[in-house]
């Protein structure tokens, strides 16, 4: 993978991007941003800010994003945008992750946890993705979800 | 054999694009375009800028840019479209990048870029000189 | 492990212990530098190696009020502390009381630095590649007075370094300068790995080393070119440029990329390298070789060497005093390389020696730089040989606890030493970084060897110093003052 060198453009594919923001958070000069608004999630990439340092491809956990050959010469720079559904919190209103990214995490935990407590484990997901982190920790009324894990499995 | 004669307009970069610039040059050479640095605003046919425009050089870059106007200016590298990572957070000694001052006819990408992409740009843009 | 001895001592018994720790021939002072944390106090650091770094490092440290920020100043007993000291007392507002010269070094001034002098040269000219601006008094055609002003290039990277994780400021800090970007890396990766107590496996310490050898001969060469070109000869600028073009496509090779090679990482590297890879850098290192050997009599016996006899001579009591370092230094007889000194990476497993000379003018730093080039394919191909039996991992894993709150890490860059010091804030990012290059150290001592010479000198003196502007004008450090949440920026200080 390093040894492509620089005559390629990074891509994202928008079937496989779960909008998770791993490469946002990694890209040291902003050029891949993941944005909510009220009605979606966008993630943005501006190609003259990227240096092609390539840890946004190592960092993606669904491999969405590819390299193309490309000769880099452009009369006008175009911003490559990737849009999908966002949840919003059911107590704040606030939008603060998507749903493929939801969909995701719940499948890469049920695969770790034995078959006994699963659908448990399941119908406490439903309430808990349409709850943001901060709504999460001010309320009683929900057992957590890691407590409940951990009595039946030595994780 | 075609000849042009460029202007190299440095502000503030790291000097990997201006590297970049020289093996672009040696290597046009040999496929038949002439490119010559001069350094004398006036005789250019085309124009390439490289790096941030710091705060340091901003006047002297500046005013070089006021006689250009009309010339096709290639810009190259990161750093020149867009600042790159000396913008954001934390940053007070960068005016911009030269986009804000100056039209720009040819972006090319890249931290550097190849040369070959180089000298892919500058042959476009001497072909808008006709 | 400690990795240096810390002393800390009254504002007004600072002068006195530098005395004696100065008065033995070889201890230097590497670096003079303010921290600021946030509170009432400023620590002004005073970084020695001593007797090159062979016998230890110990840094001198003392408080001072931020309400009254005064220290005594030692640039007369150090000449080399006068440009640290103009520098920290523009960008921290540290006084330094007794200092003859603290006009403003880094940032843009108000009014012509250069009155009352006669020619300016710079920041645009043909025979600069990049922004300085020297001011020559000159009479008769002799320079009688000189003043080099840096601070074109200056993008504050110390201050973006403050906002940034340690993983993202890998990518900055290779991006100060683009000819010596495996030097940064390499010290910057030493720095955070010392900070958390974990060391790079053999295998990776090889590979580092022999990216960091192509890099040197490729600036080297380039060195030498430039210098070709500023004395006219063209033909030699290009038949080097397209020579260094070959060794281009061996880092190629190896990393994927030709300049800034994202190739070094906290750990290790990224990605091993194929034996068929490395055998096809070997054959292409060799054939380099023989064709450098052929030029070697146009180089140092040509009609350009013969304008460079005798120019510039520069003794070692001056090197010492001036804090010049890198093949400057070695060309006036000191026997001062990083990598022979306190070996790090790879350089203590390999049979090397560093390269000397006692003429200590123009011509002699042009053959130290040359005789260094040929040193460096050696020690290429042994490091490939050496490949083939050392196998293993190419990245260890990173901890997530601190070991130390601060370290520090010298190398030897192409052109000299280069010293980075941090201190850290959390897992997660540095509350300072402080970089201290080559070139720094390196263009004090122009204004004084230029007095006395002709006006047609100063391009082979300008050359045969092989000045980095980029890397000269890293940094700015101010820090955020916790307690008022006020950020102190150029605006504000003096």
């Amino acid at each position: 993978m390093v040894r492509e060198g620089m005559r390629l453009e990074i891509k994202i594919d928008p079937e496989l991007c779960i909008g998770c923001g791993a490469c946002s958070s990694i890209c040291p000069t902003n050029a891949i941003t993941i944005e909510f608004d009220d009605r979606a999630a966008s993630v943005i990439r501006k190609p003259e800010k990227c240096i092609y340092c390539l840890s946004c491809i190592d960092s993606c956990p669904n491999d969405a994003l590819k390299t193309v050959q490309h000769n880099h010469v452009y009369f006008t720079i175009t911003v490559e945008e990737v849009q999908m559904a966002a949840i919003k919190c059911v107590r704040c209103g606030k939008p603060f992750a998507t749903y493929k990214h939801a969909e995701k995490v719940r499948d890469m935990i049920i695969n770790k946890i034995s078959i006994s407590i699963r659908d448990v484990f399941l119908e406490d997901y439903k309430t808990y993705h349409r709850i943001c982190p901060e709504c999460r920790k001010k309320i009683r009324e929900l057992t957590p979800l890691r407590y409940l894990v951990l009595k039946h499995e030595k994780i | 054999m075609k000849r042009y004669r460029i202007l190299h307009l440095h502000t503030g970069g790291c000097n990997g694009c201006d590297v970049e610039i020289v093996s672009a040059i040696i290597t046009g050479l040999k496929r038949g375009y002439e490119f010559k640095l001069v350094h004398n605003p006036d005789e250019a046919d085309i124009i390439v800028s490289t790096g941030p425009l710091t705060e340091g050089i901003a006047n002297n870059a500046l005013e070089i840019i006021k006689r250009i106007r009309g010339k096709p200016l290639v810009a190259v590298g990161s750093c020149c479209l867009s600042g790159c990572m000396f913008v954001g957070k934390g940053s007070y000694a960068i005016r911009g990048p030269i986009g804000r001052y100056a039209k720009i006819y040819i972006h090319v990408t890249g931290c550097p870029p190849n040369p070959e992409s180089i000298l892919e740009a500058f042959i476009e843009a001497s072909r808008s000189l006709k | 492990m400690t990795l240096f001895t810390v002393k800390i001592v009254e504002p007004g018994k600072v002068r006195d212990l530098i005395k004696s720790i100065v008065s033995e021939k070889y201890n230097r002072l590497v670096y003079l530098f303010g921290l600021d944390y946030g509170y009432e106090h400023i620590y002004v650091n005073y970084f020695f190696a001593l007797a090159f770094g062979e016998k230890g490092h110990i840094m001198i440290r003392c408080r001072i009020d931020k309400a009254d920020p005064r220290v005594d100043s030692v640039s007369d007993i150090i000449p080399s502390a006068m440009w640290p000291e103009r520098e920290w007392s523009e960008m921290m507002g540290i006084k330094f009381v007794g200092a003859r010269d603290l006009r403003r070094l880094f940032l843009p001034s108000h009014k012509h630095d250069a009155e009352g002098r006669g020619i300016r040269i710079g920041p645009y000219h043909p025979m600069l590649l990049e922004g300085i601006m020297i001011s020559l008094a000159v009479k008769d055609g002799v320079i009688v007075d000189a003043d080099v002003k840096p601070g074109y290039s200056h993008r504050g990277v110390m201050k973006l370094a403050e906002t940034r994780s340690w993983r993202q400021n890998l990518h900055l800090v290779e991006r100060v300068c683009g000819i010596c970007s495996v030097a940064h890396s390499i010290c910057y990766v030493n720095v955070v790995e010392r900070l958390f107590g974990v060391e790079a496996p053999p295998r990776a310490k090889l590979l580092r080393t022999l990216v960091a050898e192509l890099n040197r001969i490729q600036s080297h060469i380039l060195a030498i070119a430039v210098l070709m070109n500023l004395l006219n000869d063209f033909n030699m600028f290009k038949e080097l440029w397209i020579l260094r073009e070959d060794v281009l496509k061996n880092l190629r090779i190896a990393t994927g990329y030709r300049v800034h090679y994202n190739y070094i990482t906290l750990g290790g590297v990224r990605s091993d390298l194929a034996i068929e890879d490395a055998n096809t850098i070997a054959d292409s290192l060799s054939r380099i070789r023989k064709e450098l050997e052929a030029l070697g009599d146009r180089i140092l016996s040509g009609k350009v060497a013969e304008k460079l006899d005798g120019i510039g001579k520069i003794n070692s009591e001056d090197v010492l005093k001036w804090g010049v370092v890198g093949p400057i230094a070695r060309a006036s007889s000191l026997k001062f390389d990083v990598r022979a000194n306190t070996p790090y990476e790879a350089y203590g497993d390999i049979e090397w020696s560093p390269v000397i000379d006692n003429k200590g003018d123009c011509l002699a730093r042009l053959r130290v730089r040359y005789l260094e080039t040929l040193e460096s394919i050696d020690m290429c191909l042994k490091i490939i040989d050496m490949l083939k039996r050392i196998g293993g991992a190419v990245r260890s894993r990173l901890s997530y606890r601190l070991k130390h709150d601060e370290s520090f890490m010298r190398v030897e860059a192409p052109r000299g030493e280069l010293f980075y010091y941090a201190v850290a804030e959390n897992a997660i990012k540095p509350l300072s970084l402080v970089i201290r290059t080559p070139t720094y150290a390196n263009l004090q001592i122009l204004p004084e060897l230029l007095k006395g010479h002709n006006l047609e000198d100063l391009p082979a003196i300008l050359g045969s110093f092989d000045p980095c502007i980029a890397c000269l004008d890293r940094i700015l450090i101010i820090d955020l003052d916790k307690s008022e949440a006020r950020i102190r920026n150029i605006r504000n200080l003096r």
